[in-house]
């Protein structure tokens, strides 16, 4: 199969079970919640090596420069100017900035990167369909996984379609064209057919899949078969131990304060 | 001799929170291996007659009212579970697009889909899918996006999907609706090869499509049966078409050429063929 033997032979990210790479996302995002800024620091240093092995790496670096470096700027920036309660002051490239507020902003720009990057590298180097394998693999709700993966897919989905009745209309006559507040003005026309387009055809899906069998229980087959290593398995039970006792010791050291 | 394989006996169903029956006492039945055409104009209950077929309503329109029995392949299709009869019965419904799952990246992994759910072993599921293609010519789709396809091509890779499951019978609900003229043609001729392997169901609005094609003619009008048997006798005679339940084009273009002339049109043309030769002797 062209997708197994793909998954052995890239690099990077690709030939780890995709369930590896949950459990890792989930426990760095936790993480950086949980712990200091110096195991912060360490998990955003190897987050970032991680995403340059990837193949994916030019993908997940636009997204990030695009996406989260906006807001992870505007957070920092929120801080520096309006923390309250702080009247220590210091000079940053020759502006004077509050010391508690830059500080404080750090930190939580920070967290948003660490969990912003984990997340990019987790969804740019895992296609949905072996997620979904992987998941089902595991014994999970076939509904609840194909639930999930439309919604995963309903922003495409919804923009296919959007394109389609945009030309429709425009042939009708309406301006589509010209400034946004003229797009906006015609994107209303178009939300009732856009709605009831979509229940029609969930509703057409939903019986579809139920004729190919994705109700049935039973044991299922799997084309493409993916397989924990040895290793993986170690690694998923550490992420698994380490994350479970940082939120215990945290819980107690909470507890006892 | 041929023995029936679907068995049609006083069935009735409504749906949930309606009053009209969308099938009333629908009686007929089909042999194993023949092809069957069904016609009829929209809201005939086609679709519903499929699902009911299949074992589909039942299951997934609960709350319907049913009366009467329908068998297919030896199973009560009323009260055998739908893993069991899709083994036994393919249905490909209208919309090819929204058939396939949406989620698989390569067609290869589509047509696989329902045998995974079925827990079919991997080595026959690589055995059949590498069969189905080659039956349908699709081999150089194999790895291609789904979602990327034409019509034309959605509709073969969504046949394959549901023969690689190798039913007995395999039920196409308006299979051409999406399709241009050279995707109906290709469907035409894979239906040729499949007929007398597969009991055909075929629900049809393009009349062009059956002559030649099918054996038998169920014609519904408002969940009511209007017409079980001969295909050819049917649209040969007048009734079919003063009904208006439709006719291949030929034979409304006879039909219109001679009550046009005052000259009675007697048998009608039933494939293109006959219309070409009946149109040498009405000039």
């Amino acid at each position: 199969m062209r997708m197994s033997s793909h998954l052995l032979t890239s690099k990077g990210m690709r030939p780890v079970h995709p369930l590896t790479k949950l459990y890792f996302t989930v426990s760095t995002v936790v993480l950086c919640f949980l712990l200091d800024v110096t195991a912060q620091v360490f998990i955003a240093c190897l987050l970032l090596i991680l995403c340059v092995l990837t193949r994916q790496r030019r993908s997940i670096f636009k997204r990030f420069l695009r996406y989260v470096l906006p807001v992870v700027i505007l957070v920092l920036l929120l801080n520096v100017l309006i923390y309250p309660e702080s009247e220590k002051w210091i000079s940053l490239f020759g502006f004077r900035v509050n010391e508690v507020g830059f500080h404080f902003g750090l930190i939580v720009s920070l967290r948003l990167s660490v969990m912003s990057l984990s997340l990019l590298l987790f969804f740019v180097t895992t296609p949905p369909h072996l997620l979904a394998t992987a998941v089902l693999m595991k014994g999970a709700s076939p509904r609840i996984v194909f639930v999930f993966l439309h919604s995963l897919q309903l922003v495409t989905t919804l923009r296919r379609k959007i394109g389609k009745i945009f030309i429709a209309q425009a042939s009708r006559g309406l301006d589509v064209k010209g400034n946004p507040f003229k797009r906006v003005k015609a994107l209303f026309p178009m939300l009732l057919p856009l709605v009831f387009s979509y229940l029609s055809e969930s509703l057409e899906r939903g019986l579809a899949l139920e004729l190919r069998g994705l109700g049935i229980h039973g044991p299922k087959s799997y084309l493409v078969e993916l397989k924990e290593s040895g290793t993986e398995r170690v690694a998923n039970l550490l992420l698994l131990l380490g994350t479970s006792t940082v939120i215990l010791w945290k819980l107690l050291q909470w507890l006892i304060r | 001799m041929a023995h029936p394989i679907i068995t049609v006996e006083d069935y009735s169903f409504s749906y949930k929170a309606s009053n009209k029956k969308a099938l009333d006492r629908l009686s007929f039945s089909i042999d194993e291996f023949e092809c069957c055409g069904i016609i009829g104009p929209s809201e005939a209950g086609k679709s519903t007659l499929c699902y009911a077929i299949t074992s589909v309503l039942p299951h997934y329109f609960s709350g319907g009212k049913t009366e009467g029995r329908v068998l297919t392949a030896g199973l009560d299709a009323l009260s055998t579970p739908m893993d069991l009869m899709m083994k036994k019965v393919g249905l490909l419904i209208q919309s090819s697009g929204v058939f396939l799952s949406g989620i698989k990246p390569t067609v290869r992994e589509e047509i696989a889909f329902s045998m995974e759910n079925l827990g079919i072993s991997r080595t026959e599921i690589v055995e059949r899918i590498q069969s189905v293609m080659e039956e349908l010519g699709i081999e150089s789709l194999a790895e291609r996006d789904p979602l990327t396809l034409s019509g034309g091509e959605m509709q073969r890779v969504a046949l394959a999907c549901v023969l690689a499951l190798d039913p007995q019978v395999l039920i196409l609900d308006e299979p051409t609706s999406s399709l241009d003229g050279e995707g109906v043609r290709d469907l035409r001729l894979i239906l040729s090869k499949l007929k007398g392997k597969k009991t055909i169901l075929l629900v049809e609005q393009r009349m062009e499509l059956l002559p030649g094609l099918i054996d038998s003619l169920l014609v519904l009008r408002e969940g009511k049966k209007v017409y079980s048997g001969h295909a050819e006798r049917f649209f040969s005679s007048i009734g079919s078409l003063e009904e208006d339940i439709g006719a291949p084009i030929w034979t409304q273009v006879c039909y219109h050429i001679a009550s046009r002339g005052n000259r009675t049109a007697g048998t009608l043309p039933y494939t293109y063929r006959q219309a070409l030769k009946a149109l040498g002797t009405i000039r």
